[in-house]
């Protein structure tokens, strides 16, 4: 499976309920609001959506729209 | 047992559960929550009762809060109808009205489409009541569930308990979905004394958190489900996303026990379900039952790290529900 970047933001981005370009100038999800449960909730979603399973010891670390997608790109590339 | 007492009564109604939730006790558990979601699908229309029954034993008096939501969706999959019980005690300050919440559900779902891909289904803070949006978005998520296994009826039902024991929490669940039923249980040793709350009553340091889960097999032991986990952690989000994506690899064996095979978010044991009590637990378990200390750990899991309230019974006073909380006044109380 291919990861394409606009369908990526925009399902993650729809799933916050901000825009790409917000979180795009964002340095990390926390500084658009969401709190550690939305996120979180929204990474369960990515792991069924892209069927992989992101590290307990990653999931801090990947907390950005770009540090997400390549993330998961990395992931499902394996 | 509820579970039981329900299951045999198909035709219950929101009275017969407030009745069963009345009678319910912690049973020697410091924390319980009673959950189920009961789904009736017509030719024109589909009936929802939904219910969340949270229990806490404080300064060893038993707290209990009470939910009950029922929905009805039209033939278009809108909701026609939403209603959240009269008796709604809420759980935190006086700004924690059904009244207003009542109000805020049927403002904000009125009309919706109501499945789970809506956004204003699926956002967790829009309702500003954690309890309320776990009952929508999961009534919303089994009838999605039961509409794909082309059921005409649904029933789910869960019971999850903290146990208090020497270096920790022990916490079985069980649940069963139109008659399946799994059992699984977490143990979370090295607790005490090695974690660490803020003043904003968040933990933002653990160290050495054993996490264990088992399942109930049937010659009636428990087995292992994976190896232990250890939990480390040196901020609160740190934690909180580790809690979760530990303890998720038990939730999703739950779910295969019961045939389910992709995520299912209808369970109290789901992650950020599941979050909020075990960090009940672990409050009760640390600070001894101390009431002030509880409330304290429930301010700090709904607020976040710059001090916005989450939901509307966290709130310090009046003006700050009205500064955060739209269309909230004081009228509300009365």
């Amino acid at each position: 499976m291919k990861v394409d970047y606009k369908e990526f933001a925009e399902f993650v981005c729809g799933r916050y309920g901000i825009s790409i370009e917000e979180a795009e100038k964002a340095d990390t999800f926390m500084e658009l609001g969401m709190d550690s449960l939305s996120i979180y909730s929204v990474i369960g979603e990515i792991e069924e959506r892209y069927e992989v399973v992101v590290d307990t010891d990653d999931i801090t670390d990947i907390n950005s729209l770009n540090r997400l997608y390549q993330y998961i790109r990395n992931k499902v590339g394996k | 047992m509820i579970l039981e007492k329900i299951q045999a009564e198909e035709n219950f109604t929101e009275a017969d559960i407030e009745q069963a939730l009345e009678n319910i006790t912690l049973m020697g558990s410091c924390c319980t929550r009673i959950g189920g979601i009961k789904i009736c699908i017509y030719d024109d229309k589909t009936e929802i009762l939904a219910w969340q029954c949270n229990m806490a034993d404080v300064q060893d008096f038993d707290v209990k809060l009470p939910t009950i939501i029922s929905i009805e969706i039209n033939k278009d999959n809108k909701i026609e109808k939403i209603n959240l019980y009269k008796k709604f005690k809420g759980s935190q300050g006086i700004a924690c009205t059904g009244k207003y919440l009542n109000r805020r559900m049927r403002q904000i779902l009125l009309g919706e489409v109501f499945t789970p891909n809506n956004p204003v289904i699926k956002d967790s803070l829009i309702l500003f009541c954690r309890h309320i949006y776990e009952l929508v978005y999961g009534s919303c998520t089994f009838l999605e569930y039961c509409k794909k296994k082309e059921m005409t009826k649904g029933l789910v039902q869960e019971i999850t308990q903290a146990f208090s024991t020497e270096t920790g929490l022990e916490c079985v669940d069980r649940i069963i979905v139109n008659g399946k039923e799994s059992i699984t249980k977490i143990d979370i040793n090295n607790l005490i004394r090695n974690v660490k709350y803020n003043k904003q009553g968040k933990i933002v340091h653990a160290e050495n958190i054993e996490i264990i889960g088992y399942e109930w097999i049937l010659d009636g032991q428990w087995k292992e489900i994976r190896s232990l986990q250890v939990l480390e952690a040196n901020s609160n989000s740190e934690y909180v996303m580790k809690l979760m994506k530990i303890i998720s690899a038990y939730w999703i064996k739950s779910g295969k026990n019961i045939e389910i095979k992709e995520k299912f978010y209808f369970s109290q044991i789901w992650g950020p379900t599941f979050y909020g009590i075990l960090s009940q637990a672990i409050g009760l378990v640390m600070f001894n039952k101390n009431y002030a200390y509880f409330q304290h750990c429930i301010y700090g899991i709904q607020h976040t790290d710059d001090g916005r309230p989450l939901c509307i019974g966290v709130v310090d006073n009046i003006s700050e529900a009205e500064k955060y909380f739209e269309g909230f006044t004081v009228d509300d109380l009365y």
